[in-house]
């Protein structure tokens, strides 16, 4: 059972570019957390895909595993960061946390 | 090359439908009775209490993000522990080294008083 | 993959990281005092000796299956990590205690920080550089925010966390990509394949331009630089003079290893999009810091436009072009410390947020003025100082491969920077101030302004010591690629 690597990276591509979209664009913290999952996860798509066609499916895999526990570790910093900024200032925009600009 | 999808569209669809069935089959063959005790939601026997949906305490999401870390890492003993027969004590060594280290964290929120529930 | 003597080259690394576990449970004692910094200190001292005097000096070793490489780039780098590190120990034993900042979270993140840092400059393997650059990012999200009850050091926290989380997954993507191009994590082998392989182009220059974006926000180029100033301006003073030297400096290695030894074949295409990144990069950071009235704001726009300088080396790539990029690193990284000590000092006794706060420091504490303006002349590149020679070199190396006006243009900026930073030494010297007594200084705050004037003043006047070791240094370690 094959299948050409193109789809699944087509996939990862259109995952990673809405992603980025929504993480650049989204002002609630905890939905551009959600964003850069998805990117993530696109990066876990291509990881896997491309290791299924090559020698070096290994490598790929172990990559991906790697990622996926990075993120928690990064999501669960980012949530921890956030819940001290609810705390205190009762919501989580970013766009009305700017005390420092310019 | 796309053939190989219609073994997974089968299964797809023998699952929904199987569903689907049996269903239809329990709404048609059973006596239909609903009462006030019937449709509340079922809380694990006891009278439900409030709304279904409340904010949660906001001391849950620690254990949340602690759970999450430590969950998220068991990852890496999978693999591990398929190899472990070939790689031997070198191996072992070092995941108790990676799994101290974790622990090592989670004893500092402890000590810290992160977890008692103030 | 059984257990050698390879763990010894690892040495260094495995000592800062028990000395970080060490910190951290020191630090939960009630009455920790100077104990976690001391460990952290000794720890830092201890590893970067046994860089110094350890085994395997002079050789190019790949260990672990291929994912460390122990070679000269690796320990120049790892070096220069533990020396800021150490220096930021010195900086910020007092005002972590100050501040009540928790002492064992402040140095284990510290030490974590620069253990990323030390990975990413040691490993060819896609994905060592890739769990280095992470170890680095996490920790430093957390240092940003250690100051919790200020709201300042969150947002700092919650913008770096935001934009570094981004960053991180686009510098994946393109690895992704690359790997799929190449079919290898070990830029030796993407090398050769991309070398032999040509069906593969396309995929292979989106991927490097994912990676040349997701580096460029961590080395705060422009127009990727947007969280910069505000986590410079926002985290607690030492970790923001930490991050702009050590962070930075490991970006760009992690840029020499992948650019130039994983893709030497795109050579073309990434130095055109460094030499614009760079030109944009210096020409913005100085212009931006003109206007700035907050120190650290100034400070970290100068540090955006001092990025754009090391790109130049980047983007030139040559022999000449790497050492210069060495040298200024290293003579940026005393100078910054060495600026911000000053900074701190003065932030004891009075908010030091202001240039206008700076009033009177001539008079108040004469010796940390004029350590100052010599920093402030370092970073303008005014001879007889480290930044002189560092501008210096990368000029050459420009002329030398043949683009002069990158020079010009550099000059140029040089000439732009001269007033802000020439405003601060006005402004301590020629303004009076209200308060007038007199600065006392603690013993860490002393030594790391002499360690940081001193270093100025040597790699200002004596050069040459450097730039043999600068010059010895080659980014593609010439080792077979034996799997």
């Amino acid at each position: 059972m094959s299948f050409p690597v193109a789809y699944p990276l087509i996939l990862g591509a259109i995952l990673f570019a809405l992603g980025l979209y929504g993480a650049l664009t989204q002002r609630n913290a905890i939905r551009i957390l959600m964003c850069v999952e998805l990117m993530l996860n696109a990066v876990n798509i291509n990881l896997i895909a491309f290791g299924s066609t090559l020698q070096a499916a290994t490598a790929g895999q172990l990559f991906a595993l790697f990622v996926m526990t990075v993120a928690a570790a990064e999501v669960a910093l980012a949530l921890a960061i956030i819940l001290i900024l609810a705390r205190r200032e009762k919501h989580i925009d970013i766009e009305r946390v700017n005390l420092l600009r310019w | 090359m796309l053939q190989a999808y219609t073994d997974v569209l089968i299964f797809l669809l023998v699952g929904a439908g199987f569903v689907v069935l049996n269903m239809a089959l329990g709404r048609l063959l059973r006596p239909h009775n609903p009462y006030p005790e019937k449709l509340t939601p079922y809380e694990c026997g006891e009278v439900p209490v409030g709304e279904g949906q409340v904010p949660f305490n906001i001391r849950y999401y620690i254990f949340a993000l602690l759970f999450v870390v430590f969950d998220v890492e068991v990852v890496f003993l999978f693999p591990w522990s398929v190899v472990l027969r070939d790689l031997g004590l070198y191996a072992f060594v070092l995941m108790v080294i990676f799994l101290v280290m974790l622990v090592d964290g989670l004893v500092y929120a402890w000590k810290k008083g992160v977890l008692r529930w103030v | 993959m059984p257990l050698d003597g390879d763990v010894g080259l690892l040495l260094p690394e495995i000592i800062v990281t028990l000395a970080a576990v060490v910190a951290l449970a020191t630090g939960l004692r009630p009455q920790a005092g100077r104990a976690p910094a001391v460990w952290a200190f000794l720890g830092v001292t201890a590893a970067a000796l046994l860089l110094l005097i350890g085994e395997g000096r002079g050789q190019a070793v790949e260990i672990w299956s291929g994912t460390v490489l122990v070679d000269g780039f690796a320990r120049l780098f790892k070096l220069v990590f533990l020396v800021i590190a150490g220096l930021t120990v010195l900086v910020a034993a007092d005002y972590v205690r100050r501040r009540g900042i928790p002492p064992g979270e402040f140095y284990l993140l510290l030490l974590l920080a620069t253990v990323g840092m030390m990975f990413m400059a040691g490993s060819l393997n896609l994905l060592t550089i890739y769990l280095g650059l992470e170890c680095l990012s996490l920790a430093s999200y957390s240092l940003s925010g250690l100051l919790r009850r200020d709201a300042r050091s969150t947002e700092a926290a919650l913008k770096y966390i935001l934009i570094g989380a981004i960053s991180s997954g686009t510098i994946l993507f393109g690895m992704s990509l690359v790997f799929g191009a190449t079919g290898s994590l070990h830029l030796g082998e993407v090398s050769q394949a991309v070398s032999s392989a040509t069906g593969m182009t396309p995929v292979l220059l989106a991927g490097m331009m994912f990676l040349v974006v997701g580096l460029g926000v961590k080395m705060a180029a422009v127009p990727f630089h947007m969280w910069a100033p505000d986590v410079y301006d926002g985290a607690p003073a030492p970790v923001a003079a930490f991050l702009i030297t050590g962070s930075e400096a490991a970006a760009f290695a992690a840029a020499l290893r992948i650019f130039l030894v994983g893709l030497p074949s795109l050579r073309a295409e990434w130095t055109a999009v460094f030499v614009t990144l760079a030109v944009i990069t210096m020409t913005f950071g100085n212009i931006s810091a003109i206007v700035q009235t907050r120190i650290r704001r100034l400070l970290a726009y100068s540090a955006v436009a001092q990025a754009g300088y090391v790109m130049v080396g980047l983007a030139i790539a040559s022999d000449a072009a790497v050492s210069a990029m060495l040298y200024y690193l290293i003579a940026y990284a005393f100078t910054t410390i060495g600026a911000f000590t000053v900074v701190i000092l003065l932030a004891r006794h009075q908010p030091a947020d202001e240039i206008q706060d700076f009033r009177g420091l001539g008079q108040r504490a004469p010796l940390f003025a004029l350590a100052l303006t010599i920093f402030m002349l370092s970073f303008i590149g005014i001879p007889p100082t480290a930044g002189f020679f560092g501008k210096f070199y990368l000029f050459q190396a420009a002329v030398g491969a043949g683009m002069p006006w990158l020079a010009v243009i550099m000059v140029i900026n040089g000439i732009i920077s001269i007033p802000y930073y020439w405003g601060v030494v006005r402004t301590m010297y020629l303004s009076e101030a209200e308060d007038r007594s007199p600065l006392e200084a603690p013993w860490g705050l002393r030594w790391a302004t002499v360690i940081g004037l001193g270093a100025t003043l040597v790699l200002g006047l004596f050069p040459d010591a450097l730039v043999r070791v600068v010059n010895a240094i080659q980014v593609v370690p010439g080792l077979p690629i034996a799997f």
